[in-house]
Protein backbone atom coordinates (compact mmCIF):
# COMPACT_ATOMS: atom_id res chain seq x y z
CA UNK A 1 0.00 0.00 0.00
CA UNK A 2 1.00 3.83 -1.15
CA UNK A 3 1.10 6.15 1.88
CA UNK A 4 1.53 9.78 1.71
CA UNK A 5 4.41 9.45 3.86
CA UNK A 6 6.39 7.57 1.42
CA UNK A 7 6.00 10.43 -0.81
CA UNK A 8 7.33 13.71 0.55
CA UNK A 9 7.24 15.75 -2.56
CA UNK A 10 3.76 15.32 -3.54
CA UNK A 11 0.52 17.03 -2.47
CA UNK A 12 -0.64 15.18 0.27
CA UNK A 13 -4.32 16.46 0.10
CA UNK A 14 -4.27 14.72 -2.97
CA UNK A 15 -2.39 11.64 -1.75
CA UNK A 16 -4.66 11.39 1.23
CA UNK A 17 -7.62 10.71 -1.06
CA UNK A 18 -6.50 8.43 -3.49
CA UNK A 19 -5.64 4.24 -2.49
CA UNK A 20 -2.89 2.20 -4.06
CA UNK A 21 -4.55 -0.35 -6.35
CA UNK A 22 -7.13 2.39 -7.24
CA UNK A 23 -5.86 1.96 -10.84
CA UNK A 24 -6.74 -1.76 -11.09
CA UNK A 25 -10.02 -0.69 -10.52
CA UNK A 26 -10.76 1.13 -13.23
CA UNK A 27 -8.94 4.33 -11.84
CA UNK A 28 -11.74 5.80 -10.15
CA UNK A 29 -11.00 7.15 -6.52
CA UNK A 30 -13.51 6.86 -4.19
CA UNK A 31 -14.89 10.46 -4.46
CA UNK A 32 -15.23 10.06 -7.93
CA UNK A 33 -17.01 6.92 -7.45
CA UNK A 34 -19.88 8.79 -4.99
CA UNK A 35 -19.98 11.22 -6.97
CA UNK A 36 -21.57 8.64 -9.51
CA UNK A 37 -23.62 7.42 -7.33
CA UNK A 38 -25.22 10.43 -6.32
CA UNK A 39 -25.69 11.41 -9.55
CA UNK A 40 -27.64 8.57 -10.52
CA UNK A 41 -29.52 8.47 -7.45
CA UNK A 42 -30.21 12.01 -8.05
CA UNK A 43 -31.15 10.97 -11.32
CA UNK A 44 -33.77 8.34 -9.81
CA UNK A 45 -35.10 10.41 -7.80
CA UNK A 46 -35.93 12.96 -10.87
CA UNK A 47 -37.83 10.05 -12.39
CA UNK A 48 -39.64 9.06 -9.35
CA UNK A 49 -40.69 12.67 -9.06
CA UNK A 50 -41.54 12.91 -12.63
CA UNK A 51 -43.99 9.82 -12.64
CA UNK A 52 -47.03 11.37 -10.64
CA UNK A 53 -46.64 14.81 -13.08
CA UNK A 54 -48.69 12.72 -16.10
CA UNK A 55 -50.88 10.07 -13.72
CA UNK A 56 -52.51 7.81 -16.07
CA UNK A 57 -53.58 4.89 -13.71
CA UNK A 58 -56.34 2.54 -14.08
CA UNK A 59 -58.06 4.25 -10.96
CA UNK A 60 -57.78 7.53 -12.43
CA UNK A 61 -59.52 6.54 -15.53
CA UNK A 62 -62.02 4.26 -13.84
CA UNK A 63 -63.05 7.48 -11.30
CA UNK A 64 -62.82 9.68 -14.62
CA UNK A 65 -64.98 7.26 -16.22
CA UNK A 66 -67.65 6.43 -13.31
CA UNK A 67 -67.92 10.79 -12.87
CA UNK A 68 -68.79 11.39 -16.36
CA UNK A 69 -71.50 8.84 -15.61
CA UNK A 70 -72.27 10.56 -12.66
CA UNK A 71 -72.35 14.50 -14.54
CA UNK A 72 -74.55 12.78 -17.42
CA UNK A 73 -77.28 11.69 -14.71
CA UNK A 74 -76.95 14.77 -13.09
CA UNK A 75 -77.42 17.15 -16.50
CA UNK A 76 -80.79 14.82 -16.83
CA UNK A 77 -81.84 16.02 -13.60
CA UNK A 78 -81.84 19.22 -14.28
CA UNK A 79 -83.11 19.02 -17.37
CA UNK A 80 -86.16 17.02 -16.00
CA UNK A 81 -86.06 19.35 -12.99
CA UNK A 82 -86.06 22.61 -15.14
CA UNK A 83 -89.69 20.88 -16.27
CA UNK A 84 -91.16 21.47 -13.07
CA UNK A 85 -89.55 24.75 -11.64
CA UNK A 86 -91.33 28.12 -13.26
CA UNK A 87 -91.04 31.77 -12.48
CA UNK A 88 -94.30 33.66 -11.27
CA UNK A 89 -92.61 37.00 -12.69
CA UNK A 90 -94.92 38.78 -15.74
CA UNK A 91 -92.45 41.35 -17.09
CA UNK A 92 -90.08 40.07 -19.95
CA UNK A 93 -86.33 40.75 -17.97
CA UNK A 94 -87.53 38.27 -15.14
CA UNK A 95 -88.74 35.63 -17.62
CA UNK A 96 -85.43 36.05 -19.83
CA UNK A 97 -83.55 35.86 -16.53
CA UNK A 98 -85.55 32.83 -15.20
CA UNK A 99 -84.95 31.03 -18.44
CA UNK A 100 -80.68 31.76 -18.66
CA UNK A 101 -81.00 30.55 -15.48
CA UNK A 102 -82.60 27.42 -15.89
CA UNK A 103 -80.50 27.15 -19.15
CA UNK A 104 -77.27 27.17 -17.21
CA UNK A 105 -78.02 24.91 -14.52
CA UNK A 106 -78.77 22.60 -17.40
CA UNK A 107 -75.26 22.57 -18.42
CA UNK A 108 -73.80 23.28 -15.13
CA UNK A 109 -72.52 18.78 -14.74
CA UNK A 110 -71.13 19.47 -18.31
CA UNK A 111 -69.31 22.73 -17.56
CA UNK A 112 -67.89 21.56 -14.19
CA UNK A 113 -66.86 18.26 -15.07
CA UNK A 114 -64.91 19.58 -18.67
CA UNK A 115 -63.38 22.35 -16.08
CA UNK A 116 -61.93 19.90 -14.00
CA UNK A 117 -60.92 17.42 -16.94
CA UNK A 118 -59.09 20.17 -18.46
CA UNK A 119 -57.93 22.08 -15.64
CA UNK A 120 -56.27 19.03 -12.99
CA UNK A 121 -54.30 17.23 -16.03
CA UNK A 122 -51.34 17.28 -13.97
CA UNK A 123 -53.24 16.77 -10.39
CA UNK A 124 -53.08 13.69 -8.13
CA UNK A 125 -55.84 11.72 -8.92
CA UNK A 126 -57.29 12.37 -5.31
CA UNK A 127 -57.22 16.27 -6.18
CA UNK A 128 -58.95 14.99 -9.46
CA UNK A 129 -61.18 13.20 -7.60
CA UNK A 130 -62.40 15.31 -5.10
CA UNK A 131 -63.13 18.06 -7.34
CA UNK A 132 -65.33 16.00 -8.93
CA UNK A 133 -67.22 14.86 -5.87
CA UNK A 134 -67.24 18.57 -4.57
CA UNK A 135 -69.39 19.00 -8.16
CA UNK A 136 -71.75 16.16 -7.48
CA UNK A 137 -72.70 17.57 -4.45
CA UNK A 138 -72.91 21.16 -5.11
CA UNK A 139 -74.94 20.17 -8.22
CA UNK A 140 -77.49 17.56 -7.26
CA UNK A 141 -80.57 18.62 -9.02
CA UNK A 142 -82.68 18.93 -5.96
CA UNK A 143 -86.16 19.98 -7.52
CA UNK A 144 -86.40 16.50 -9.05
CA UNK A 145 -85.00 14.57 -6.47
CA UNK A 146 -87.44 16.44 -4.37
CA UNK A 147 -90.49 15.16 -5.88
CA UNK A 148 -89.32 11.98 -6.79
CA UNK A 149 -88.51 11.24 -2.94
CA UNK A 150 -91.74 13.03 -1.91
CA UNK B 1 -44.81 46.51 -27.15
CA UNK B 2 -45.02 44.36 -23.86
CA UNK B 3 -46.98 47.02 -22.17
CA UNK B 4 -49.44 47.40 -24.72
CA UNK B 5 -49.88 42.81 -24.55
CA UNK B 6 -49.90 43.35 -20.61
CA UNK B 7 -51.90 45.63 -20.40
CA UNK B 8 -54.53 44.15 -23.46
CA UNK B 9 -54.38 40.95 -21.42
CA UNK B 10 -55.74 43.59 -18.03
CA UNK B 11 -58.39 44.55 -20.19
CA UNK B 12 -59.53 41.56 -21.23
CA UNK B 13 -59.61 40.48 -17.68
CA UNK B 14 -61.41 43.46 -16.35
CA UNK B 15 -63.85 42.75 -19.26
CA UNK B 16 -64.20 38.98 -18.16
CA UNK B 17 -65.30 40.10 -14.40
CA UNK B 18 -67.77 42.69 -14.73
CA UNK B 19 -69.79 40.45 -17.62
CA UNK B 20 -69.74 37.36 -15.25
CA UNK B 21 -70.13 40.10 -12.28
CA UNK B 22 -73.36 41.23 -14.10
CA UNK B 23 -74.48 37.83 -14.86
CA UNK B 24 -73.44 36.68 -11.15
CA UNK B 25 -75.97 38.94 -10.25
CA UNK B 26 -79.13 37.74 -11.24
CA UNK B 27 -79.26 34.53 -9.09
CA UNK B 28 -78.02 37.37 -6.13
CA UNK B 29 -81.05 39.64 -7.16
CA UNK B 30 -83.12 36.32 -6.50
CA UNK B 31 -81.53 35.76 -3.03
CA UNK B 32 -82.02 39.15 -1.93
CA UNK B 33 -85.57 39.41 -3.13
CA UNK B 34 -86.37 36.10 -2.22
CA UNK B 35 -85.10 37.29 1.49
CA UNK B 36 -87.12 40.44 1.50
CA UNK B 37 -90.58 38.71 0.51
CA UNK B 38 -90.39 35.83 1.83
CA UNK B 39 -90.94 36.50 5.63
CA UNK B 40 -93.66 38.96 5.65
CA UNK B 41 -95.71 36.71 3.24
CA UNK B 42 -95.28 33.66 5.77
CA UNK B 43 -95.92 35.78 8.79
CA UNK B 44 -99.36 37.20 6.69
CA UNK B 45 -100.49 33.76 6.20
CA UNK B 46 -99.51 32.90 9.67
CA UNK B 47 -96.22 30.33 8.98
CA UNK B 48 -93.92 33.22 10.22
CA UNK B 49 -91.37 31.02 12.91
CA UNK B 50 -91.44 28.67 9.44
CA UNK B 51 -89.18 30.64 7.79
CA UNK B 52 -86.33 29.14 5.94
CA UNK B 53 -83.53 31.31 7.17
CA UNK B 54 -80.66 28.62 6.22
CA UNK B 55 -82.45 28.64 2.56
CA UNK B 56 -82.73 32.58 2.05
CA UNK B 57 -78.80 32.62 3.27
CA UNK B 58 -77.65 30.28 0.98
CA UNK B 59 -79.46 31.77 -1.85
CA UNK B 60 -77.44 34.96 -0.95
CA UNK B 61 -74.26 33.85 0.04
CA UNK B 62 -73.82 31.28 -2.82
CA UNK B 63 -73.44 33.68 -5.69
CA UNK B 64 -70.98 36.14 -3.71
CA UNK B 65 -69.08 32.91 -2.59
CA UNK B 66 -69.00 31.47 -6.04
CA UNK B 67 -67.66 34.63 -7.69
CA UNK B 68 -65.18 35.03 -4.96
CA UNK B 69 -64.05 31.58 -4.85
CA UNK B 70 -63.68 31.38 -9.33
CA UNK B 71 -61.80 34.75 -9.19
CA UNK B 72 -59.56 33.10 -6.42
CA UNK B 73 -59.06 29.83 -8.45
CA UNK B 74 -58.59 31.69 -12.18
CA UNK B 75 -55.63 33.80 -10.10
CA UNK B 76 -52.26 33.56 -12.51
CA UNK B 77 -54.05 31.26 -15.06
CA UNK B 78 -54.41 32.02 -19.02
CA UNK B 79 -57.54 34.21 -19.80
CA UNK B 80 -59.47 30.75 -21.20
CA UNK B 81 -59.50 29.06 -17.69
CA UNK B 82 -60.29 31.79 -15.43
CA UNK B 83 -63.31 32.58 -18.29
CA UNK B 84 -64.44 28.66 -17.33
CA UNK B 85 -63.77 28.62 -13.69
CA UNK B 86 -66.21 31.53 -13.67
CA UNK B 87 -68.51 30.08 -16.10
CA UNK B 88 -68.46 27.13 -13.92
CA UNK B 89 -69.35 29.10 -10.31
CA UNK B 90 -72.36 31.15 -12.51
CA UNK B 91 -74.48 27.79 -13.31
CA UNK B 92 -73.21 26.09 -10.04
CA UNK B 93 -75.14 29.37 -8.29
CA UNK B 94 -78.12 29.21 -10.54
CA UNK B 95 -78.22 25.30 -9.74
CA UNK B 96 -78.28 26.01 -6.28
CA UNK B 97 -80.67 29.33 -5.94
CA UNK B 98 -83.02 27.32 -7.85
CA UNK B 99 -82.75 24.14 -5.69
CA UNK B 100 -83.27 26.03 -2.13
CA UNK B 101 -86.13 27.71 -4.10
CA UNK B 102 -87.16 23.86 -4.31
CA UNK B 103 -86.05 23.52 -0.88
CA UNK B 104 -88.22 25.73 0.46
CA UNK B 105 -91.35 24.60 -1.07
CA UNK B 106 -91.05 21.37 -0.02
CA UNK B 107 -90.07 22.43 3.38
CA UNK B 108 -93.00 25.22 3.65
CA UNK B 109 -96.02 24.13 5.98
CA UNK B 110 -99.40 24.70 5.27
CA UNK B 111 -100.94 27.97 5.03
CA UNK B 112 -103.08 29.03 7.85
CA UNK B 113 -103.68 32.64 6.70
Amino acid sequence: MKTTGANPGSDDDDEALRWAGDDLRGGIDPLTRNRVAEVSASSLDDEMDAAPATPTSLARTAATALFAVLYLAIVVGWILSVQITGSSASDLFSQVAWQFGEFVAIIAGALWYLAVLTLTPDSRTAVRVGWFALGVGVLLPWPILLVLTS
Amino acid sequence: MSTGVVSTGVVSRVVVWVVFAVLYAYPLFEGISNLIALPPYYAANGIGAAVPWWLLIIGIAAPVLLYLAALVLGRGRELFPRTLILAVGLAAANALVLSAVSWASAVQPALKG
